[in-house]
Protein backbone atom coordinates (compact mmCIF):
# COMPACT_ATOMS: atom_id res chain seq x y z
CA UNK A 1 0.00 0.00 0.00
CA UNK A 2 1.46 3.57 -0.80
CA UNK A 3 2.63 5.95 1.84
CA UNK A 4 -0.37 8.11 3.46
CA UNK A 5 0.60 11.56 3.25
CA UNK A 6 0.07 13.77 5.88
CA UNK A 7 -0.91 17.48 6.49
CA UNK A 8 0.55 19.53 9.30
CA UNK A 9 -0.30 23.38 9.97
CA UNK A 10 2.67 25.83 10.08
CA UNK A 11 1.75 29.40 11.61
CA UNK A 12 3.81 32.20 10.05
CA UNK A 13 3.98 36.19 10.23
CA UNK A 14 1.18 37.23 8.68
CA UNK A 15 1.38 38.53 4.47
CA UNK A 16 4.40 36.67 4.43
CA UNK A 17 3.12 32.96 3.70
CA UNK A 18 4.70 32.96 0.10
CA UNK A 19 8.52 34.28 1.49
CA UNK A 20 7.86 31.65 4.39
CA UNK A 21 6.88 28.79 1.87
CA UNK A 22 9.64 29.65 -0.83
CA UNK A 23 12.44 29.57 2.45
CA UNK A 24 10.42 25.97 3.30
CA UNK A 25 10.44 25.04 0.00
CA UNK A 26 14.44 25.40 -0.79
CA UNK A 27 15.30 23.64 2.54
CA UNK A 28 13.08 20.75 1.60
CA UNK A 29 14.68 20.01 -1.11
CA UNK A 30 18.01 20.13 0.40
CA UNK A 31 16.38 17.57 3.24
CA UNK A 32 15.73 15.16 0.68
CA UNK A 33 12.60 12.78 1.32
CA UNK A 34 9.30 13.00 2.53
CA UNK A 35 8.50 16.01 1.89
CA UNK A 36 5.61 15.99 -0.91
CA UNK A 37 4.01 19.78 -1.38
CA UNK A 38 3.70 23.01 0.71
CA UNK A 39 0.13 24.43 0.26
CA UNK A 40 -0.94 28.36 1.13
CA UNK A 41 -4.63 27.99 0.82
CA UNK A 42 -6.28 31.17 -0.43
CA UNK A 43 -7.75 33.41 1.49
CA UNK A 44 -6.48 32.22 4.80
CA UNK A 45 -3.72 34.40 6.75
CA UNK A 46 -0.36 33.31 8.47
CA UNK A 47 -1.02 29.58 7.85
CA UNK A 48 0.15 27.23 5.49
CA UNK A 49 -0.05 23.62 5.29
CA UNK A 50 2.81 20.95 4.82
CA UNK A 51 2.33 17.47 3.21
CA UNK A 52 4.63 15.38 4.29
CA UNK A 53 5.25 11.84 5.21
CA UNK A 54 5.41 11.93 8.85
CA UNK A 55 5.49 14.52 11.90
CA UNK A 56 9.42 14.77 12.97
CA UNK A 57 9.95 16.17 9.34
CA UNK A 58 7.84 19.13 9.96
CA UNK A 59 10.32 20.38 13.24
CA UNK A 60 13.86 19.75 11.27
CA UNK A 61 12.19 21.77 8.42
CA UNK A 62 10.74 24.86 10.34
CA UNK A 63 13.34 25.44 12.87
CA UNK A 64 15.16 28.50 12.53
CA UNK A 65 13.04 29.86 8.85
CA UNK A 66 12.13 33.31 8.78
CA UNK A 67 8.73 34.50 9.40
CA UNK A 68 8.22 30.74 10.40
CA UNK A 69 6.43 30.87 14.07
CA UNK A 70 5.78 27.59 14.92
CA UNK A 71 3.43 24.59 14.14
CA UNK A 72 -0.55 24.50 14.95
CA UNK A 73 -1.40 21.58 17.42
CA UNK A 74 -3.28 18.94 15.33
CA UNK A 75 -3.37 17.71 11.65
CA UNK A 76 -5.65 18.64 8.59
CA UNK A 77 -7.50 16.02 6.69
CA UNK A 78 -7.56 15.47 2.96
CA UNK A 79 -11.26 16.76 2.96
CA UNK A 80 -10.95 19.64 5.24
CA UNK A 81 -7.80 20.16 3.06
CA UNK A 82 -9.95 20.65 -0.17
CA UNK A 83 -12.51 22.96 1.68
CA UNK A 84 -10.26 25.27 2.25
CA UNK A 85 -8.32 25.40 -1.45
CA UNK A 86 -11.14 24.91 -3.44
CA UNK A 87 -14.00 27.57 -1.88
CA UNK A 88 -15.37 29.01 -5.39
CA UNK A 89 -15.86 33.36 -4.91
CA UNK A 90 -19.37 34.12 -4.61
CA UNK A 91 -19.74 36.00 -7.71
CA UNK A 92 -19.76 32.83 -9.57
CA UNK A 93 -23.31 31.92 -8.94
CA UNK A 94 -24.94 34.93 -8.83
CA UNK A 95 -26.73 36.10 -11.67
CA UNK A 96 -28.70 39.34 -12.62
CA UNK A 97 -31.80 39.70 -11.04
CA UNK A 98 -30.52 37.69 -7.69
CA UNK A 99 -31.24 39.59 -4.33
CA UNK A 100 -28.22 40.14 -2.03
CA UNK A 101 -26.95 41.12 0.69
CA UNK A 102 -24.09 43.80 1.35
CA UNK A 103 -22.11 42.64 4.22
CA UNK A 104 -19.16 44.77 3.99
CA UNK A 105 -18.32 48.83 3.17
CA UNK A 106 -20.52 51.72 3.73
CA UNK A 107 -23.63 49.94 2.09
CA UNK A 108 -23.04 47.31 4.94
CA UNK A 109 -26.49 45.49 6.22
CA UNK A 110 -28.47 46.75 2.79
CA UNK A 111 -30.39 44.55 0.71
CA UNK A 112 -29.81 44.66 -3.36
CA UNK A 113 -30.57 43.33 -6.08
CA UNK A 114 -27.96 42.28 -8.71
CA UNK A 115 -27.82 44.14 -12.19
CA UNK A 116 -24.32 42.79 -13.79
CA UNK A 117 -21.67 40.55 -12.57
CA UNK A 118 -18.08 40.91 -13.97
CA UNK A 119 -16.12 38.00 -13.05
CA UNK A 120 -12.86 38.44 -14.40
CA UNK A 121 -12.74 41.96 -12.20
CA UNK A 122 -14.32 40.12 -9.33
CA UNK A 123 -17.04 43.05 -9.24
CA UNK A 124 -20.65 42.80 -9.35
CA UNK A 125 -23.12 46.18 -10.18
CA UNK A 126 -26.09 46.40 -8.07
CA UNK A 127 -29.39 48.22 -7.47
CA UNK A 128 -29.61 49.21 -3.67
CA UNK A 129 -33.79 48.27 -2.53
CA UNK A 130 -33.64 50.04 0.47
CA UNK A 131 -32.40 53.28 -0.31
CA UNK A 132 -35.44 56.18 -1.39
CA UNK A 133 -33.96 56.57 -4.84
CA UNK A 134 -32.26 55.04 -7.52
CA UNK A 135 -29.27 53.67 -6.17
CA UNK A 136 -26.54 52.01 -7.69
CA UNK A 137 -23.20 51.10 -6.61
CA UNK A 138 -20.24 48.41 -8.17
CA UNK A 139 -19.09 47.05 -5.22
CA UNK A 140 -15.61 44.00 -4.82
CA UNK A 141 -17.67 40.54 -5.08
CA UNK A 142 -16.44 39.74 -1.36
CA UNK A 143 -18.86 42.36 -0.10
CA UNK A 144 -22.04 40.52 -1.16
CA UNK A 145 -23.81 37.50 0.55
CA UNK A 146 -26.80 35.34 -1.38
CA UNK A 147 -29.83 36.10 0.08
CA UNK A 148 -31.81 32.67 0.38
CA UNK A 149 -34.60 32.39 -1.44
CA UNK B 1 0.55 40.14 -22.08
CA UNK B 2 0.83 41.36 -18.73
CA UNK B 3 3.75 43.47 -16.71
CA UNK B 4 4.31 43.88 -13.11
CA UNK B 5 2.80 47.20 -12.19
CA UNK B 6 3.65 49.38 -9.19
CA UNK B 7 0.80 48.05 -7.09
CA UNK B 8 1.56 44.37 -7.93
CA UNK B 9 4.20 43.49 -5.05
CA UNK B 10 3.60 39.70 -6.05
CA UNK B 11 6.56 37.67 -7.15
CA UNK B 12 5.37 35.77 -9.98
CA UNK B 13 2.40 35.78 -12.53
CA UNK B 14 0.03 32.77 -12.85
CA UNK B 15 -0.32 30.96 -16.41
CA UNK B 16 -3.88 31.38 -17.50
CA UNK B 17 -3.88 27.76 -18.73
CA UNK B 18 -2.37 25.45 -16.37
CA UNK B 19 -1.90 28.15 -13.50
CA UNK B 20 2.05 27.59 -12.98
CA UNK B 21 3.61 30.23 -11.33
CA UNK B 22 6.90 32.09 -13.21
CA UNK B 23 8.68 35.08 -12.39
CA UNK B 24 7.81 38.01 -14.41
CA UNK B 25 10.62 37.88 -16.89
CA UNK B 26 9.27 34.70 -18.03
CA UNK B 27 7.91 35.64 -22.03
CA UNK B 28 6.17 31.74 -22.25
CA UNK B 29 4.94 29.14 -19.42
CA UNK B 30 7.70 26.32 -18.95
CA UNK B 31 5.06 24.33 -18.08
CA UNK B 32 2.39 24.48 -21.06
CA UNK B 33 4.03 26.64 -23.39
CA UNK B 34 1.25 29.64 -23.31
CA UNK B 35 2.18 33.43 -22.94
CA UNK B 36 -1.04 34.42 -21.31
CA UNK B 37 -0.25 35.17 -17.51
CA UNK B 38 -2.31 36.66 -14.86
CA UNK B 39 -1.58 39.02 -11.92
CA UNK B 40 -4.54 37.97 -10.17
CA UNK B 41 -3.87 34.47 -8.25
CA UNK B 42 -4.27 33.71 -5.09
CA UNK B 43 -3.47 30.38 -3.06
CA UNK B 44 -0.21 28.66 -3.96
CA UNK B 45 0.79 24.90 -4.08
CA UNK B 46 4.26 24.15 -4.38
CA UNK B 47 4.35 20.31 -5.67
CA UNK B 48 7.86 19.06 -4.07
CA UNK B 49 7.27 14.99 -4.90
CA UNK B 50 4.15 14.59 -7.51
CA UNK B 51 4.12 10.89 -7.52
CA UNK B 52 3.17 10.83 -3.58
CA UNK B 53 1.80 14.10 -2.90
CA UNK B 54 -2.31 13.28 -2.53
CA UNK B 55 -2.99 17.01 -2.96
CA UNK B 56 -1.10 16.77 -6.80
CA UNK B 57 -3.16 13.80 -7.39
CA UNK B 58 -6.38 15.57 -6.38
CA UNK B 59 -5.62 18.08 -9.13
CA UNK B 60 -3.88 16.30 -11.51
CA UNK B 61 -0.40 17.87 -11.53
CA UNK B 62 2.40 16.08 -12.43
CA UNK B 63 5.46 18.01 -12.54
CA UNK B 64 7.09 19.39 -9.30
CA UNK B 65 6.92 23.41 -9.33
CA UNK B 66 4.32 26.01 -7.83
CA UNK B 67 1.19 26.64 -8.55
CA UNK B 68 -1.86 29.08 -8.32
CA UNK B 69 -4.61 27.46 -6.77
CA UNK B 70 -6.98 30.19 -7.93
CA UNK B 71 -6.94 32.65 -10.41
CA UNK B 72 -9.10 35.98 -11.78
Amino acid sequence: MAEQSKFFIVRTTARQELNAALLLEARARGMGEGFYSIIIPPDVKGYLILEVKGLHLVYGLIKDIKHVRGRATGSISVEELKRLMLVESVISELKPGDVVEIISGPFKGLKASVISVNAQKNEVTLNILEASYKLEATLPGDYVKPVKK
Amino acid sequence: MCMPSERSKKPFKACIKCKFLVNHEEQRCPNCGSDTFSDEWSGVIIILDPAKSEIAKMLGIGRPGRYALRIR
